[in-house]
């Protein structure tokens, strides 16, 4: 495939963070001290490369991006101090930006006076909309769905999570086109049966879903000797599982709605399963995003060395989701309505929809895009072993 | 005449010299000998126990593979007995003064604890000595005792006590046939003065522990350059190529080219100039001294650009070693203590590979030796070596009047390069020392003659 050198691409990438990548020579240390970097699967000098002669194409449709954990060790020990590691953050930034067609995405990452507009903005939506049902704050007893009704949530939340399903299915669209364009040619020579593909796609999912499960390859980025609990691959696990378990919690909640015929609101003990397991990973989560929110403030690692406002927002909205989140708990079980526990209770719902709404266009795509790009390995590392 | 070292306390003694040498290596060997041919009184102070600097530890030089003492070792004597030079081995420089056109210095000789006139470098006390410390000058692959000559063909032949690990039995006194060995012994202050000054410091090496991803020293198969030239010195620690770690031949050697050149994460951005040659060199020695052996270089680039370098590497390559060009990211090793060098391979569609070796060698860069600043006025440049004035014109001298560098000091050199401008320096040395009325055969005469026979008692 022929390449057209377009000059302009790094000029692009810089706006989504700092870095110099045009004193790299290309010597290739970045890619063999990086820890995930593998036989074939290199980076980051490959996608550097790409970058440096302007190849839009390849660059986006490089699984490297994804795989990529940023632990630094490539930008400390680069010759040419061009760092690599921030080169590939960037590169993820840019490609969620390219991903997103609507072009919030690249609006969020590179002004932040679009951020703030756009998020007051919607804060404000959110309220007008979830506070036109013209609910009371209760003071003899905590009811919450009495001040915004369980509908109204239900429909916003809904409308929000559709929005933010379409965004998705359409990105995963394009990146799923480039990755197949991306690969290259010796990994499509193998076009054997339907039900070969079939077992050798239930074999990649199998391994993705467990590396997913315990970071496996996150752990392998070697770090400082820390307890495990101090760990970033720790840090990453509990934000990770801690919102799926938050996730799935609500999914529960709701389905129980439908089925046992529950009425929102209804008190249940602290104990019920449900309650619990949006307790344990609401903790979770809230212990991730401190620790992650920490280590940007702090730097203490080259991989939290820049952050930009788009990175802050994430993290910022999952905090406020998960500490609201506790207030309004903790509020149901005191025997009177308090005002505050109804605000909580408003933020809660307001940031809650936001995060979903986000989804697509800040860097939590990452955890559709990532398990993309893992799955893509494991299908053409399995082609290759088949072939030798 | 007693130089009061046997009495245990400071003398102050006045000497006189036309021109004083920092550094006893090659480059002040050369610079002190051409200017002794001149006639002009060279004082060379050596921090040393003994002269030769790094040269006298190298097997051979490229692109000749001439041995290296066989050039080194009549360069040393050549300067030890040179009527018109004196040479203070184990010795400092402390402080510099100008005083008009010349310089009053303080130099400072460290003790040996063994009188220098009274030792007869007949090795006797280092026979009695019960304790076996590293040999820095084996690269500590080989042990020394605590009493000891610095290694076989030091020039002077004088024995020192390594008082940190001394263990004070006392039996190397017993052994001393003259009675030499004087734990008592304090450091000793010389003011001298002399007309100009050469710098010629040399390099250290890059060392291993700030290469972090390299193993930081730890790894035991890991070598660095300057231990190799030992293993195949003919008078070499094991008196053959074996690796550390089991005593091995060696029959896979791999050549990290770069570590700690051309790499700011380590704060060095040059090319330290002498890695490409000398990994070759060695690669083709190796070949030779184990001929089973498979040899792989690294590089990120050759850069053969002397004079007779690029024949040299197409030697080497037809010889049968392999040059890969990738920089090494990462060195482990597995159970058996095999170095595995980690790179990324950029042939094709390229991948990243794990290289298993039975010994790496890591081609170290060059690191100035010395920081002139507070003890003799001459600048340093942004990368610590000795700023030339002119780089162009006049290489060879530094920023302040008076006073000029040799060799490494100024920036990474081989060794004819270093011996040219060792010679450049005692040029401008000398058209200095003319035009300030220092003649060669001034009134100072008298008290050089007294002070060649103290250099005489201590070498």
């Amino acid at each position: 495939m022929t390449v057209q050198v377009n000059t302009e691409l790094l000029g692009e990438l810089k706006a989504f963070g700092a870095f110099d990548v045009s004193a790299c020579f290309n010597c290739g240390n970045c890619s063999a001290a990086c820890p995930v970097s593998a036989d074939e699967v290199t980076f980051p000098r490959r996608i550097i490369r790409y970058g440096q002669i302007g190849d839009r194409e390849h660059l986006l449709g490089s699984k490297e991006l994804w795989l990529c954990y940023y632990c630094g060790e490539c930008s400390e020990t680069c010759p040419r101090q061009a760092e690599p590691g921030e080169f590939m953050a960037s590169a993820r930034r840019y490609a969620i930006a390219s991903l997103d067609s609507t072009g919030i995405s690249r609006l969020l990452y590179t002004s932040n006076l679009f951020t703030a507009f756009f998020m007051a903005g919607l804060t404000a939506l959110l309220a007008v909309i979830l506070l036109s049902t013209r609910g009371t704050m209760a003071v003899e007893r905590p009811a919450l769905f009495g001040f915004i009704s369980a509908q109204a949530i239900h429909y916003v939340g809904t409308a929000a999570i559709l929005i933010a399903l379409i965004m998705m299915v359409v990105s995963v669209a394009r990146l799923s086109r480039l990755f197949r364009r991306g690969s290259s040619s010796s990994d499509k020579q193998d076009e054997t049966g339907g039900a070969n593909v079939a077992r050798r796609l239930t074999v990649a999912i199998g391994k993705v879903v467990a590396d997913l499960a315990t970071e496996k390859h996150h752990r392998s980025c070697t770090e400082e000797a820390q307890p495990w609990y101090r760990s970033r691959w720790f840090m990453h696990w509990t934000i990770m599982w801690g919102f799926i378990g938050l996730a799935a919690a609500t999914t529960f909640d709701y389905l129980l709605l439908l089925v046992a015929d529950k009425v929102p609101g209804q008190p249940v003990p602290l104990w019920h399963p449900i309650r619990l397991l949006g307790t344990v990973t609401g903790m979770l989560v809230l212990f991730g995003t401190l620790r992650a929110l920490a280590a940007r403030i702090r730097k203490p690692e080259k991989y939290s060395s820049h952050s930009l406002l788009s990175d802050w927002l994430f993290l910022a909205l999952l905090l406020v989701a998960t500490i609201t989140g506790f207030a309004v708990e903790f509020a149901v079980y005191l025997p009177r309505g308090h005002a505050w526990s109804y605000v909580a209770f408003l933020v809660h719902v307001i940031v809650a929809i936001e995060v979903v709404l986000l989804f697509p266009f800040t860097k939590f795509a990452h955890a559709v895009y990532r398990p993309m790009a893992l799955l893509m390995r494991e299908m053409t590392r399995h082609k290759s072993l088949a072939n030798s | 005449m007693s130089a009061g070292s046997s009495t245990g306390e400071t003398v102050q003694q006045r000497l006189v010299f036309d021109a004083l040498v920092v550094g006893g290596g090659i480059a002040g060997l050369q610079s002190a000998i051409e200017l002794g041919d001149q006639g002009y009184k060279v004082l060379i102070v050596e921090k040393a126990p003994s002269i030769g600097g790094k040269m006298i530890g190298l097997s051979k030089v490229f692109p000749t593979l001439d041995c290296s003492s066989c050039i080194c070792t009549p360069r040393m004597a050549a300067a030890a007995h040179h009527e018109n030079v004196t040479i203070f081995t184990y010795s400092e420089v402390r402080r510099t003064e100008r005083a008009g056109s010349r310089f009053q210095v303080e130099v400072v000789r460290k003790p040996r604890y063994v009188h220098e006139a009274d030792c007869i470098g007949c090795r006797l006390c280092e026979y009695a000595c019960p304790i076996h410390v590293e040999h820095e000058f084996e690269g500590n692959l080989g042990a020394r005792k605590a009493i000891y000559v610095p290694f076989a063909n030091a020039i002077p032949q004088l024995a020192l006590v390594d008082l940190e690990h001394c263990v004070f039995c006392g039996l190397c006194e017993k052994a001393c046939p003259t009675h030499a060995i004087n734990f008592l012994q304090q450091p000793e202050e010389i003011a001298v003065e002399v007309g100009t000054i050469i710098l010629a410091t040399g390099y250290k090496m890059m060392s291993p522990e700030r290469l972090k991803l390299y193993g930081g020293g730890r790894l035991r198969n890991v070598l660095t350059s300057l231990q190799v030239e030992r293993l195949l010195a003919p008078h070499g620690p094991y008196g053959r190529v074996l690796r550390p770690s089991d005593g091995k031949a060696p029959s896979s050697i791999g050549y990290v080219q770069c570590a700690g050149s051309r790499d700011q994460s380590v704060g060095v951005s040059y090319c330290s100039r002498v890695c490409c040659m000398y990994a070759i060199k060695q690669a083709m020695l190796l070949s030779g001294s184990l001929p089973m052996v498979d040899i792989t270089i690294y590089y990120m680039d050759i850069r053969a650009f002397g004079k007779g370098f690029e024949q040299f590497f197409q030697n080497a390559k037809a010889m049968g070693i392999e040059f890969v060009k990738a920089k090494v990211g990462r060195i482990t090793e597995d159970e058996n203590q095999n170095p595995v060098v980690r790179v990324e391979v950029m042939e094709q569609d390229g991948r990243v590979e794990e290289r298993k070796h039975d010994m790496v060698v890591l081609s170290l860069g060059l690191l100035p030796g010395w920081d002139p600043s507070g003890v003799v006025p001459a600048e340093i440049a942004e990368d610590g070596f000795i700023r030339s004035a002119d780089p162009l014109l006049a290489p060879a001298r530094t920023t302040a009047e008076g006073i000029f560098v040799a060799g490494a000091a100024a920036g990474p050199k081989d060794i004819p390069d270093s011996i040219v401008e060792a010679g450049a320096a005692a040029m401008e040395a000398a058209i200095y020392l003319r035009r300030n009325g220092s003649s060669s055969n001034g009134d100072e005469r008298a008290v050089n003659e007294q002070a060649a026979v103290v250099a005489q008692g201590r070498g």
